[in-house]
């Protein structure tokens, strides 16, 4: 009942947050118009098509980056059996960042929804590398191979980006497009992106269950008949399609999938149909709240979400490790 | 008597390094086995490939006439549980959720818990002492607690066979023949088959059917206690030199003391 009423609760502080990040801005506007603009469309008022078109999608989009990023950071840290563990450790941060910049100095000016794509499909190949190198071998699958190629991936197409960056002096625009992908981010952009998130939370969800067992040790998984590597490999598939488009929509915040499913493990436990689903509405609303943040703070300059996220999720952080981490990793 | 589980040829290790090699074992049905030896001689491993958490490389395992590893895991779950020497838990999962996990062999995967979840659970944490730590998270509690939650877990999964690595370790003497009597008692009542690596050889030939003495990835001997707890035979698994007895309860032999061979 307890869980019930966080999650309730949850829910209204993300509808909250949505429902302020649609009437705050450079044009302040009213509760009454936000009703509005859905519910009595009238194309001539500015103010609603401020609202439909601007800042709904932008609202929908951090809330869907939070919620993919922070689920899919529980989930990776069931798989590697690693609390410390969150997406951009099987190497989707770094291939998004690796083929963006291939982008950027092969097809300069290319539309946004490529770039999106293109982020998108950095993420997928590195995790294919990382799972790949891990799947073969010995000791198949093991979270140390997961992370270690992880690690390696990340270093690798990390280097080779900057060197690329530094050598076609494109650093700027790699950095201002990672910034800047949430600001213009439409509905069109949404919709290809959508899909993936559903069936990303889908999968998860679907797999939580199975999720706490195959955080168990190996031993007591396999006897409690748990199909450990395919399990695995769909959880991890569904954490390259979760992650992916959270990159490619706020940048490498991958921080919320580190810190918010403890948040969401301090709140509901240690089973993960628990922590699953409130790690999604957390990490909507904490990503809300920061774009919000940063596109007010400091108006009509932008700050990037992503540090904002860390600027209030560290200390945060921080704040729940000392008070509430007793249990020994 | 019916072998339950049966080991033929079976060449199984980590890698490229092999600890059993062309073994053989029967388990018959309804009986309580132990497996001794001394450390690294293959009992955990001939246990992890008994309870399929080890494939082998060579030879088969059958469960009931069937191969194991053809048989679908779930299903093998249902009729054989294992409690190893050691198990993690992710953290914050309290007592009574961990022994709800027992029972996930049994449900479809967003099922609640029926009342036949819910009195195996009742069942498997009053018989081992522990409906007090319902509530407590694992890191809560002591080690010989923990052990106790997890064989708690092992026997809510209701199993025709249960696998147990050294379940008497980290817990002190009283626990040590409660949880001996219980795993009797249950083989007695419920005719459950009890497969065991024991460390304390004397326990062994107090509550076995059948001894398994290994020592380097080789079967030494195999029989009833009186077959296997003589003296000879303990000082070739051992390299000791024991001095034999008898149990007061049961009359089977003991080792009283022992030294080093010279």
């Amino acid at each position: 009942m307890a869980y019930i009423m966080t999650l309730i609760i949850s829910f209204l502080l993300l509808a909250a947050a949505i429902t302020l990040s649609l009437i705050t801005g450079s044009v302040e506007l009213s509760l009454h118009d936000a009703v509005n603009a859905f519910i009595a469309f009238d194309p001539s008022d500015n103010g609603h098509i401020i609202i439909r078109e601007v800042r709904a999608p932008r609202a929908a989009a951090a809330a869907i980056a939070g919620a993919a990023f922070a689920v899919a950071g529980g989930v990776t840290q069931a798989v590697t059996r690693n609390p410390l563990a969150e997406p951009g450790i099987i190497g989707l941060n770094a291939g998004a960042l690796f083929f963006l910049t291939i982008a950027f100095i092969f097809m300069p000016g290319l539309p946004f929804t490529y770039l999106i794509l293109i982020s998108f499909a950095g993420a997928l190949f590195s995790a294919l590398i990382v799972l790949t190198v891990s799947f073969f071998g010995r000791a198949r699958m093991s979270p140390l191979k997961l992370i270690l190629a992880g690690v390696a991936v990340t270093l690798f197409f990390g280097s080779l980006s900057t060197a690329f960056q530094l050598y076609f002096n494109i650093g700027q625009d790699i950095a201002f497009w990672f910034a800047g992908a949430i600001q213009t981010i439409g509905w069109a952009h949404l919709s290809v992106i959508i899909p993936w998130f559903l069936f990303g939370i889908a999968v998860s969800l679907l797999l939580s269950p199975v999720l706490t067992a195959i955080s168990f040790d190996e031993q007591t998984a396999v006897s409690l008949g748990v199909s450990v590597n395919k399990t695995r490999l769909s959880a991890l598939i569904a954490v390259v399609m979760l992650a992916g488009l959270g990159v490619s929509i706020i940048g490498a915040a991958a921080f919320i999938g580190l810190i918010v499913p403890h948040m969401a493990r301090f709140l509901s436990g240690g089973d993960y149909r628990r922590i699953l689903p409130l790690s999604g509405v957390l990490g909507a609303v904490l990503t809300v709240c920061s774009d919000l943040a940063a596109r007010t703070l400091a108006a009509p300059v932008e700050l990037p979400a992503g540090a904002l996220i860390a600027l209030i999720g560290v200390p945060f952080f921080l704040y729940l490790a000392r008070r509430v981490v007793r249990y020994e990793v | 008597m019916m072998n339950i589980l049966e080991v033929e040829d079976v060449t199984v290790g980590y890698g490229k390094k092999m600890i059993l090699e062309d073994f053989n074992m029967t388990i018959p049905k309804s009986t309580i086995t132990s497996i001794v030896g001394p450390n690294g001689c293959g009992k955990t491993t001939l246990l992890h490939t008994l309870a399929r958490v080890l494939k082998p490389k060579y030879g088969a395992v059958s469960i009931g006439g069937e191969d194991i590893f053809s048989l679908d895991t779930k299903d093998v779950a249902k009729r054989l549980s294992l409690l190893p020497q050691s198990s993690a838990a992710p953290a914050g999962l309290n007592v009574h959720s961990l022994v709800s996990y027992g029972r996930y062999p049994h449900k479809s995967a967003f099922g609640g818990l029926n009342s036949e979840d819910a009195e195996n659970i009742d069942w498997a944490m009053e018989v081992t002492g522990i409906r007090d730590l319902a509530e407590r998270s694992l890191d809560e509690i002591s080690g010989g607690q923990a052990q106790r939650v997890w064989l708690a877990m092992a026997l809510a999964q209701n199993t025709g066979i249960i696998l147990l690595d050294e379940p008497t370790t980290y817990l002190d003497m009283k626990f040590q023949m409660e949880i001996l009597n219980l795993l009797k008692d249950l083989n007695d009542t419920a005719e459950k088959t009890i497969v065991m690596v024991l460390h304390d050889i004397n326990h062994a030939s107090r509550f076995s059917d059948g001894i398994i003495a290994v020592k380097d990835g080789e079967v030494i001997s195999t029989g009833s206690a009186e077959e296997v707890m003589t003296g000879s035979i303990l000082s070739e698994v051992f390299d000791i030199t024991p001095v034999m007895g008898r149990c007061p309860f049961t009359d089977r032999p003991i080792i009283t003391s022992y030294r080093l061979r010279s």
